[in-house]
């Protein structure tokens, strides 16, 4: 396997070019912990327990998203459900903030709640959208050859929604991460997070500057490590 | 002794909606599928061949009229081969061994046997998007076989092929019909590849789309595609369709 995924550095300078990117924001992270001491703040427990809520959140919305997309995507059902899914994902997120504090007040619960209905929308509209890349031949051939139920969802259904799982993905946890410090500022969350870090640490313009930028090199490597291989990977997979 | 009947079509008529018109492609088609036989489905484009034969094999219901079927196994290769593009050459020709829970022992050494015969050894891991049309269309054929198919329908098997690759085919398929023991349905717009591969062919015309005659090929196999008679009944048929 890791024979495989190193094939996608062809030369030496990609792999350079891969270490520096999964080292930076380590070296960065550190550096922003060592100005923070004296906040008494750490930012690498903020930034873990803030990436702990997202990757909750994530779990749940791609498991929704995955049953109603492969669902919905056809029959009558979606065509009634797939308007109203267009008005609810325009629908300001943050204008449901006050209502899910009200409801679970300002915990974590709260946080991954509101996370989910932001990083949900995406994902779902992109693997409907790959459903639609489904050719009559193989919804034919599935069927004569015996393809019903649980086998129909796993070898068929799943593997033509992989390149819309993974475009979601970015998307959704791109909008995720901006979401997630918003909502622990406005939430007003005590525990660790990025959101506590960046509110106490408001008036230290250094810390703040240095906090965004580490932010930024670490959703930059994620998405470099994991997913632009799996995006390459998942649009070949249709290709004929 | 007169041939067992496998499907039994009686009065069968066929509509699709398209854009908001009521388009009939086929219209009062009676016809039988005999076993043993191969029965070729010729006509124009159009002439509703192909809804047919989806009518045969179930994956379409008649308007009315009644496709009688008997309870065996059957398989489909198709015009654009209809390959699942995320599953390599040899997970292709399982598939229908995998849904069926057909286990490891045998599933194994039916699919070798079929790379084998099918000459796509060395190709086993390849992936649909690295074959050439033809090798595509062997691992659709291989495909259908899998799964020890009493009818197989080919839904214009060689039409995305080279003349080259097509010849060959050709002769594979008639192959794969004497030694499998199969019924074999298929659909062509070639006046020739149907006299040259069928016992019988039902000839379309279309819009809306009826059987305008059931021929008996009187040619003995093999046939030669050049002999005087052979292309005299080629021209003859031709203006039939036409």
């Amino acid at each position: 396997m890791i024979h495989r995924y190193l094939k996608i550095y062809k030369r030496r300078i990609h792999i350079l070019w891969a270490f520096l990117i999964v080292l930076l924001p380590f070296i960065f992270i550190l550096f922003i912990d060592s100005l923070t001491a004296e906040a008494k703040v750490s930012f690498i427990g903020d930034l873990l327990a803030s990436a702990v809520r997202l990757i909750v959140a994530y779990i749940i919305s791609l498991v929704i998203a995955v049953v109603l997309g492969v669902t919905l995507s056809r029959g009558k059902l979606g065509t009634f459900m797939l308007p109203l899914f267009d008005v609810l994902q325009s629908f300001p997120t943050f204008a449901m903030l006050p209502l899910a504090v009200a409801t679970f007040g300002p915990s974590e619960t709260t946080v991954i709640i509101f996370l989910i209905i932001t990083v949900i929308w995406p994902m779902l509209f992109a693997i409907i959208s790959s459903q639609k890349l489904i050719k009559a031949g193989w919804e034919e051939a599935a069927t004569v050859y015996g393809a019903v139920g649980w086998k129909r969802v796993v070898y068929f259904a799943l593997p033509i929604a992989a390149p819309g799982i993974v475009t979601g993905s970015i998307v959704g946890l791109g909008e995720g991460w901006e979401a997630v410090v918003g909502a622990e500022i406005i939430v007003g969350l005590k525990d660790h997070g990025l959101g506590n870090f960046f509110s106490s640490n408001s008036s230290a313009g250094h810390a703040v500057f240095f906090g965004v930028m580490a932010l930024l090199l670490f959703i930059f490597a994620l998405n470099h490590i994991i997913w632009l291989p799996l995006l390459e990977k998942s649009h070949k997979m249709l290709t004929e | 002794m007169k041939p067992k009947i496998l499907i039994q079509v009686k009065n069968v008529t066929k509509h699709f909606d398209e854009d908001e018109k009521r388009v009939q492609v086929l219209r009062d088609i009676n016809l039988d599928v005999r076993e043993y036989e191969f029965l070729m489905l010729l006509g124009p484009s159009g002439s509703g061949k192909s809804t047919l034969l989806r009518l045969l094999t179930g994956l379409e219901e008649p308007d009315s009229g009644s496709v009688k079927k008997t309870n065996a196994n059957i398989s489909f290769v198709f015009q654009d081969f209809a390959l699942f593009p995320w599953l390599n050459v040899e997970q292709n020709i399982r598939f229908g061994l995998d849904m069926n829970n057909v286990h490891g022992g045998l599933k194994n050494r039916i699919v070798a046997d079929l790379v084998a015969e099918m000459g796509l050894q060395g190709f086993e891991r390849a992936y649909p998007r690295e074959l050439s049309g033809g090798m595509k269309q062997r691992v659709g054929i291989a495909r259908a076989l899998a799964m020890s198919p009493k009818i197989i329908f080919f839904d214009e098997p060689f039409s995305a092929l080279d003349t080259f690759t097509e010849v060959k085919l050709r002769q594979e398929v008639l192959k794969i019909w004497r030694e499998h023991k199969v019924t074999v349905v298929m659909v062509t717009h070639s006046v020739e590849e149907a006299l040259l591969m069928a016992d019988r062919i039902a000839v379309f015309t279309a819009r809306p789309g009826t059987i305008e005659k059931i021929i008996d090929n009187p040619f003995p196999r093999p046939r030669n595609v050049h002999s005087k008679q052979f292309v005299a009944m080629v021209e003859k048929i031709s203006k039939m369709v036409e």
